[in-house]
């Protein structure tokens, strides 16, 4: 940003997104509680380390166990966090990796602009999910909680968990046709949901208000507050059993552990400026337009920056705000940098600048549409993925944790609605993509249906638990061959599903995702980018014939049927009882070049049905014979082959003054 | 004279108990032989055979039951030695054994592991691609017939997988256990046309839903079934050479016996039983205390084993982790950390700090004071550092220890911290102490229960030396080193006083209140299975105790509680009473005011637990006398180093054979069997009951250990 833009923002979360002072205006009646002793035991250290991480995991079971959302229990769609007094991260929990990055700031604005009235007090909880304060998006709603001790803020417990339907004008919240905030789900700023530990019966009349589904939103709110009661019940022990100011030092020593290990392996890499750009696509139902996202990363001595210039003004409903894109670079930089400190991102964070370009697709003011913002912030998470991998590939201690983008770099939403055949409405979103794929690494093959690097603990829901939740009947759901990218180590593979409806006429579809036209899961060192993401609908097809005819059609090109266009984002789309919902998602990258992967590895590739002959021969340059026997190595044909590739190159190549016209040259 | 016999194997040891009709107790320790753990089987049988003055074959002829604990198929599984299983499936659904529910690559890793993305993969698939089939059929959630089964594609399936050489055969539908006559019409054309192979459906093995987790039992239960039928079928032919006179029972992960026939068909129930044994025995041994809620606990050379039995009976799961699988199977709850004798203590470069476990020195090269190669200090090494442990009596004197070895290793870890040796090892042993603590604390406290309600039982090699600290941190009073030398043995004596166990369960979703007529429907299935399956065991139907539990949550919710039926007949009334007894349980675990009864509440699933008893041993009782131990009992006292004292104190020792009923050590002490240490701290008094337990009362403790 320029300087004078840097003078006339106001980040205060009203226009723009609220970036926190440093220090805190705290209102006089907020009291911190700050003691911390000098020293702190090296045993009672190792021991209340772990226990301190085994709190947000408690904290997490409790709530997955509780909440009635099978975006809880069948996919951990939600996570939880510590953090100090002053909303400075003790720990991240080990489920989405973004909910927890952008949970700082509703605390910090909650201590700025709630400390006087209402007040913060023992007992209380805020609900919020304004993406200008400070949230992922309107559905990952927070319930924050400070934990007192003498009166005082000691520390805060926090988790956000996805609503299935928190308003706005689509069914599920994924408003894809929002032109501003005005059409999707209402924006909370922090208020005090709970007061006392009792949950505020005028404010959650109003909240479920909002929802299509209010009783599973009420009984979410309630898990939300389980998790946070468990969660401050044992900080309260630990307090008790080795005294305040041992357990505050135990905090301040976690952060300081992790920075000290940031800015060591920071001191591994050389400074630079790392760059990934991609594309996402279609801003509104019917748009065809594609729009560049940017992520630069800046190393210089022990200070990391990242900034999005060169990204697109923002546009239609694919924005995501400040707090979203900063969250989705946590996402990355925990994994890579901060992954032995059991992903302790407060100290990290102390080296960490952020600049974002107001009025951007990933900055965008009030009252832009940000209810898609999940697509920007795990796409933002992709792209720092790729420019950080860069980075690290320049450290050779670092270089073997380092790994390309992978499934759910954009997260294809489908959700479903309507009427079962009890007459009872019901909603939900297909997470099946979750399943995701992890990317490939510098000195191996990335993981098929590995899950997503948002999330390490990914989970996807049985087929069993979806169909006896909700009126669909799957017709298949696999691994997809070739889907990811190929290198010289493969990315992983992704995958797909197909579903009909199941004793229902008619299911309402709003599917919202990007990656569909672009590839968003990018490769590293030359290895190529996974498949993109893909929603079909094959309407009157013959499947119920089929089905009579003992037969489950296993791939929606084999179904007779009429296929129309299904854009990234539609409204008002519907499926009847003959029309088949396909949804596969984005695989894996690779890493390096595909003519240099091991022959043997192709082989078994194919072999166990994870690239096909084809891609072997025209992508891997390995040449398969596969007759009625097992599929066996080329070796005479794959070298020739892979030599006239060679040379085919070398005649394709251009110079760099060819290719852009002399703009960049000599950079 | 008759006899029970437990034999159970371990990975280094093969143990054995016989017990006779006075409750006396006879052990035997030998060697495992793992080229065929039969050979070691009978020679445990053959010294404990000789210790009574017996052969082998007059044991055997006197033996009214033979019960053994075998890690053969735990073994096939981390060995990857299992049979080849082919896989058929529903069309559509073969890749979800492959696909994991993208879990897969982290399940069952720790917080460190699985946060560092380079590290996690995926195991190696347990069935390959190329030996799944999948074949048109489809039932949907409420059991209807989609699509019918597809015999012409099953046949040609089937056929595909004969001729690529698999030994069996397992089969998992997407909700079969809601209509199973698709996996039994495929179990018939199997039989037809690939006969002799090994078969399992999902239907009948766990009934539940879930296809990822079902179809990994199914196909774990055809992994191991083979080689497990092949092992028992050697020692019921050699048992049978020597005219065993009762019944051969296998243990079961379950905490139960069953029949060999059983076994070899549901050879699943065989993995992890391994701490089976221990938690049963404890439970047995409870129950002769007057104890019903016990923390079993068993710390070895490698591994730190935690197990409850609450209300008399052992805390059960219904899924468990192997090798990055998880699958269901009704199981006794066990959780493992890496924990033990030989962790290694080591210096975290980043940190700066000291650090133990997980990885071992195991029993090559072993801890540094074994001489045998180990360079890393160990906390075993930290226990002879600080002389909790005798080098000069390790098993019993058998072995002696190099403690100025370990001292030097542990020094040289010191150095970089700036401790001293002894303070050095003190820290090794806080940090192991309180990682163990935390499991407990993670299997008590995180479900809802008090470990203050619970005394702690230990056993295994290294426990009894470190219960006297992780006990005290959870605030438990009593700790209990089962008949002091049994202790190194407990597996084997649980083994041997274990019941038959069959548990049979369905899910039927029935929503509240309860329409009896189902439920009455869904009872009489399964008492029906559970008392066929006895029957067919040789256990008249009057001789099975069945114990029923429902599975319930609120409707919306995914989630269940597990809750009892009142002992006793199935009625009416007890219906009733399910559901305040399941919110009262909730609010129990999840606080006042958590559970939301607006939305209703449904059960989910019913299940049977059927037990029989075979013989149980009876203990022999002494009177308790004295009080103060014998001068026998009393060996030269030791100089040890107490942190909770701040320093080193000349400390009194008594050797366990010597103690007698009604003896009373005070602590600071150290009480030494042959095979283990027992670290009486001070404060702490241990006692000898009338069956010669050691029980030790921690008495006030504020803050652990410091």
């Amino acid at each position: 940003m320029s300087p004078a833009t840097a003078t006339e923002t106001v980040w205060d979360g009203v226009r723009q997104s609220y970036i926190p002072p440093e220090p805190l205006r705290l209102d006089p009646a907020v009291r911190l509680h700050t003691a911390a002793a000098e020293e702190v035991d090296g045993v009672d250290y190792e021991v209340l380390r772990h226990a301190l991480w085994n709190v947000n995991d408690e904290h997490g079971v409790t709530i997955e166990k509780v909440s009635g959302s099978p975006f809880a229990s069948n996919a951990h769609d939600f996570n939880t966090v510590i953090l100090t007094e002053d909303g400075e991260y003790v720990f991240f929990g080990p489920h989405i990796q973004y909910f927890s990055g952008a949970m700082d700031m509703p605390i910090k604005w909650t201590l700025e602009n709630l400390g006087g009235a209402p007040g913060i007090g023992e007992g209380d909880m805020f609900l919020s999910n304004d993406p200008w304060v400070g949230a992922s998006h309107q559905s990952d709603v927070q319930l924050t909680c400070p934990v007192f001790w003498e009166g005082k803020i000691f520390c805060w417990v926090a988790n956000a968990l996805h609503q299935y339907d928190i308003g706005g004008n689509t069914p599920g919240s994924f408003c894809a046709d929002a032109e501003t905030v005005f059409d999707e789900p209402v924006p909370i700023p922090p208020l005090k949901m709970v007061e006392a530990d009792r949950i505020r019966p005028d404010l959650e009349r109003m909240y479920l208000r909002h929802s299509r589904q209010p009783e599973l939103v009420a009984l979410d709110l309630r898990a939300q507050m389980a998790g946070n009661i468990v969660a401050r019940n044992r900080i309260h022990g630990f307090i008790e059993r080795y005294g305040p100011e041992a357990v505050k030092a135990v905090m301040r020593k976690i952060i300081s552990d992790g920075e000290e290990s940031f800015v060591r392996r920071l001191r591994a890499i050389p400074d630079g400026t790392w760059r990934a750009v991609g594309y996402l696509e279609a801003a509104l139902p019917g748009d065809r337009g594609v729009y560049p996202v940017t992520m630069n990363v800046r190393k210089e001595g022990e200070m990391l920056t990242f900034d999005n210039r060169g990204s697109h003004p923002s546009v239609g409903a694919v924005n995501s705000t400040f707090s979203g894109w900063r969250a989705g670079i946590l996402c990355i930089l925990n994994p890579y940098l901060c992954y032995d400190q059991l992903y302790s991102t407060g100290g990290m964070l102390r080296h960490v600048r952020f600049e974002p370009e107001v009025g951007t697709i990933n900055c965008p003011s009030f009252p832009a549409s940000v209810t898609n913002s999940q697509i920007g912030n795990v796409f933002g998470g992709a792209l720092a993925n790729v420019a950080l991998g860069k980075m690290m590939l320049s450290a050779p201690e670092l270089r073997d944790e380092a790994f390309a983008a992978g499934g759910g770099s954009v997260f294809p939403m489908s959700a479903i609605g309507g009427v079962d055949e009890n007459g009872n409405e019901f909603g939900t979103g297909f997470l099946d993509p979750l399943g995701g794929a992890i990317g490939a690494f510098p000195n191996r093959d990335g993981v098929d249906t590995g899950g997503t690097f948002y999330e390490p603990k990914s989970l996807m829901g049985n087929v069993e638990q979806i169909e006896q939740m909700f009126p669909v009947l799957y017709l298949y759901r696999r691994e997809q061959p070739d889907s990811g990218g190929s290198g010289k180590f493969r990315g992983g593979n992704g995958g797909a599903f197909a579903v009909v409806p199941h004793r229902i006429e008619t299911i309402f579809h709003a599917p919202s995702a990007a990656g569909c036209a672009v590839p968003t899961s990018l490769g590293l060192s030359g290895g190529a980018p996974a498949c993109t993401n893909r929603f079909r609908m094959l309407r009157g097809s013959d499947v119920r014939h089929r089905f009579a005819a003992r037969q489950i059609p296993q791939a929606i090109d084999s179904i007779d049927g009429e296929e129309g266009l299904v854009e990234p984002k539609e409204r008002g789309m519907t499926q009847g009882p003959d029309d088949v919902w396909e949804v596969s998602w984005c695989a894996g990258g690779g890493y390096g070049d595909p003519l240099e992967r091991e022959p043997e590895a192709v082989l078994a590739d194919v072999i166990r049905g994870a690239v096909s002959t084809e891609t072997a021969l025209s992508v891997y340059g390995v040449v398969i014979v596969d007759g009625d026997e097992e599929p066996r190595l080329d070796a005479p044909g794959t070298a020739a082959r892979r030599d006239a590739e060679r040379r085919g190159r070398l005649e394709r190549s251009r110079s760099w003054q060819e290719i852009e016209g002399g703009d960049d040259a000599g950079k | 004279m008759p006899y029970i016999c437990g034999v159970d194997i371990g990975g280094t040891f093969t143990d054995c108990v016989l017990i006779d009709q006075q409750g006396g107790v006879t052990i035997a320790k030998t060697p495992s032989t793992p080229s065929d753990f039969s050979d070691g089987f009978f020679e445990s049988l053959t010294q404990a055979a000789k210790s009574r003055g017996l052969s082998l074959g007059e044991l055997m002829q006197d033996t009214v039951t033979l019960s053994h604990g075998t890690t053969v198929a735990t073994n096939a599984v981390v060995e990857h030695r299992g049979s080849k299983v082919g896989l058929l499936t529903t069309a559509g659904h073969g890749d979800a054994i492959l696909i994991m529910r993208a879990f897969g690559r982290v399940a069952g890793l720790t917080p460190a592991e699985l946060l560092r993305f380079s590290a996690a993969d995926k195991p190696e698939p347990i069935v390959p691609r190329s030996l799944i089939r999948e074949v048109p059929e489809r039932i949907d959630s409420v059991g209807e017939v989609v699509v019918e089964l597809n015999e012409e594609e099953a046949v040609r399936a089937i056929g595909e997988l004969r001729d690529a050489g698999v030994d069996g055969i397992a089969v998992s539908l997407l909700w079969s256990f809601r209509n199973p006559v698709h996996e039994q019409r495929l179990r018939e054309l199997i039989e037809e046309h690939a006969p002799g192979l090994f078969i399992t459906c999902s239907n009948e093995l766990v009934p539940l839903l879930g296809e990822y987790e079902r179809t990994v039992a199914t196909v774990l239960n055809n992994y191991v079934g083979p080689i497990t039928s092949s092992y028992i079928d050697d020692i019921e032919r050699r048992a049978a050479e020597g005219s065993l006179a009762g019944p051969f029972l296998l243990m079961q992960c379950n905490g139960g016996l069953a029949a060999a026939e059983t076994a070899r068909r549901s050879a699943l129930l065989l993995l992890q039983s391994g701490p089976s044994g221990g938690i049963v025995g404890s439970q047995f041994l409870g129950g002769l205390m007057g104890y019903d809620n016990i923390i079993a606990t068993d710390m070895g050379g490698t591994t730190f084993d935690v197990g409850l039995v609450h209300d008399g009976l052992p805390a059960r799961t219904s899924t468990t982790i192997v090798d990055q699988y998880e699958f269901f199977v009704p199981t006794i709850d066990v959780k493992s950390i890496g924990a033990g004798g030989g962790s290694i203590a080591w210096y975290d470069e980043v940190r700066e700090g000291l650090r133990v476990g997980p990885r071992s020195a195991g029993a090559q090269p072993g801890p540094v004071c074994y001489g045998r190669g180990g360079t890393e200090p160990t906390v075993t090494d930290a226990d002879v550092v600080l002389g909790y442990v005798d080098p000069d009596y390790f098993l019993g004197g058998r072995a002696t220890l190099d403690r100025d070895a370990a001292w030097r290793a542990v020094e040289g870890l010191g150095k970089r911290l700036g401790l001293d040796p002894l303070e050095t090892a003190a820290g090794i042993n806080r940090i192991v102490d309180h990682n163990m603590a935390d499991l407990i604390r993670r299997e008590t406290i995180e479900k809802g229960l008090d470990p203050r309600d619970f005394v702690v039982f230990t056993y295994g090699g290294a426990g009894a030396g470190h219960s006297g600290v992780y006990a005290a941190e959870l605030g438990v009073s009593t700790v209990v080193v089962p008949l002091a030398d049994t202790a190194s043995v407990w597996s084997a004596l649980g083994v041997a006083s274990s019941d038959v166990i069959h548990i049979h369960q369905r899910d039927d979703i029935l929503p509240a209140p309860f329409d009896r007529e189902r439920l009455r429907a869904s009872r009489d299935a399964l008492a029906e299975q559970t008392l066929a399956e006895f029957e067919t065991e040789g256990f008249a139907r009057e001789h099975v105790h069945l114990r029923w539990t429902a599975d319930i949550r609120h409707r919306l919710q995914v989630h269940v509680v597990e809750v009892p039926f009142p002992e006793g007949e199935f009625t009416e009334v007890d219906v009733e009473a399910l559901v305040p007894e399941f919110t009262r349980r909730y609010e129990d675990l999840y606080g006042k005011g958590t559970a939301f009864t607006a939305a209703g509440v449904e059960l989910v699933t019913l299940r049977c637990t059927g037990s029989a008893t075979v013989r149980k041993p009876t203990l022999s009782r002494a009177a308790e006398s004295g009080g103060e131990p014998s001068e026998r009992a009393r060996v030269a006292p030791r100089t040890i180093y107490w942190p909770e004292l701040g320093k080193e104190l000349e400390t009194p020792i008594f050797r366990a054979e010597h103690l007698v009923p009604g003896d009373v050590v005070e602590g600071p002490a150290v009480i030494e069997p042959t095979v283990t240490t027992i670290v009486v701290r001070p404060g702490q008094t241990a006692r000898v009951d009338e069956l010669g337990n050691i029980v030790v009362s921690l008495g006030d403790v504020k803050r652990g250990d410091r």
